[in-house]
C-alpha cells in the first residue's frame, strides 16, 4: 500500500470508528436501564454485572469515540476498539449459536435482533478494527 | 486510565441522569445479593399464595402507565422513581407480602426494586413472572385508572 493510500485508509478507518461508537454510546448514556436489560438478556451475566456493564460501557464507548476522532493515543485507541469490537462479537456469536430470540443493544433502540447478518455485521467490524490496529501498529517504514 | 476516565464519568453520568443507574443502587445490589428463580412466581403460584396469606400487588411502570390500567388494588411505586428516591418505601410496611410487576416484567426493574426493598428489611418480595401482559392475555379483571 502506498503511503497516501495508507494515510488516507487509516483516517478514514479512524474516523468511522470514532462516529459508530459516538452513536452507539449515544442511547445507551440516556437509558442505561434498557442497556442493562439487554445485556442480561445475552444470559452470560447477572443482573448487577449487566448493569455494572451499562453504566461503564456507554462512557467508554463515548471517550473511545472522541480519542479516535480527535487522534489521541492512536495505537492504545486502536486496540482498545479492537478488544472491544472483539468482545462484542463475541457476545453476539454466544447468543447466535444459542438461538436467543434477543435484540443485540448495541444502537439502543436502533438495534436490531440477534442472528446470523447481525454475527456477519460483527464479524465485519471486528475485521475493520484489527485492519485499523494492524495499520496503526506496525511499524512506518524508512 | 481510558478505563478509570470511562468509569467515572459512567458513575457521574448516571448520577446526574434521572434514568441513570445512581451507584447507591449499585452498592445496595452488591450487599443484598442477587434474586433468584424462587422469587419469581407465575400468575397460579401468584394466586395461590394469594389464599394463604394476604398479598400486595407493587406495580412498578410508570405513573401514566398505572392510570390507564393495572392489577385490581394494586399500589402504585414507579421504578425509576423509586430507585432515586429509596425512602418511598417508608409508606410499605415491612411485615407483608408484595408481588413486584411490570408489563412484561422486564428483569432489570424488577430486580433491582425486589434488591431495594430486601436490602431495606422487606423479606417477602416475588416477581410476577411475565407481568400484567399476562395478566391481561389471561382476562382476569383489572382495575381501570384515572385516565383509563
Amino acid at each position: 500500500m502506498n503511503p497516501s493510500t495508507l494515510k488516507w485508509t487509516k483516517l478514514a478507518l479512524r474516523i468511522a470508528f470514532g462516529l459508530l461508537l459516538l452513536y452507539a454510546a449515544y442511547e445507551k448514556l440516556l437509558y442505561p436501564f434498557a442497556f442493562a436489560e439487554a445485556v442480561e438478556n445475552y444470559r452470560v451475566f447477572g443482573a448487577l454485572i449487566s448493569q455494572l456493564a451499562a453504566v461503564f460501557i456507554p462512557a467508554f464507548e463515548l471517550v473511545l469515540g472522541i480519542m479516535l476522532l480527535a487522534g489521541f493515543w492512536k495505537e492504545s485507541a486502536a486496540l482498545m476498539n479492537l478488544l472491544l469490537m472483539a468482545a462484542f462479537l463475541v457476545l453476539v456469536a454466544q447468543a447466535a449459536f444459542r438461538g436467543l430470540d434477543i435484540v443485540c443493544g448495541c444502537f439502543g433502540s436502533e438495534s436490531s435482533k440477534v442472528g446470523w447478518i447481525k454475527l456477519f455485521e460483527n464479524v465485519l467490524y471486528f475485521g475493520f478494527a484489527g485492519l485499523y490496529y494492524y495499520l496503526t501498529a506496525r511499524p512506518s517504514k524508512g | 486510565m481510558t478505563g478509570l476516565i470511562s468509569l467515572l464519568l459512567g458513575l457521574t453520568s448516571n448520577q446526574i441522569n434521572p434514568r441513570g443507574i445512581p451507584w447507591r443502587l449499585l452498592w445496595t445490589q452488591i450487599h443484598s445479593g442477587a434474586i433468584s428463580e424462587k422469587d419469581w412466581l407465575d400468575i397460579n403460584e401468584a394466586f395461590m399464595l394469594s389464599l394463604k396469606e394476604p398479598v400486595e400487588f407493587l406495580d412498578i411502570r410508570s405513573e401514566s402507565e398505572f392510570n390507564l390500567d393495572h392489577i385490581p388494588h394494586a399500589v402504585s411505586m414507579p421504578w425509576l422513581r423509586l430507585v432515586r428516591n429509596p425512602d418511598a418505601l417508608d409508606t410499605l410496611a415491612l411485615d407483608r407480602t408484595y408481588i413486584l410487576y411490570t408489563f412484561h416484567s422486564e428483569s432489570a426493574p424488577c430486580k433491582t426494586v425486589a434488591a431495594l426493598m430486601k436490602n431495606n428489611g422487606f423479606e417477602q418480595i416475588f416477581i410476577l413472572k411475565d407481568g400484567f401482559a399476562q395478566w391481561l392475555d389471561i382476562g382476569l379483571p383489572v382495575e381501570l385508572g384515572v385516565d383509563g
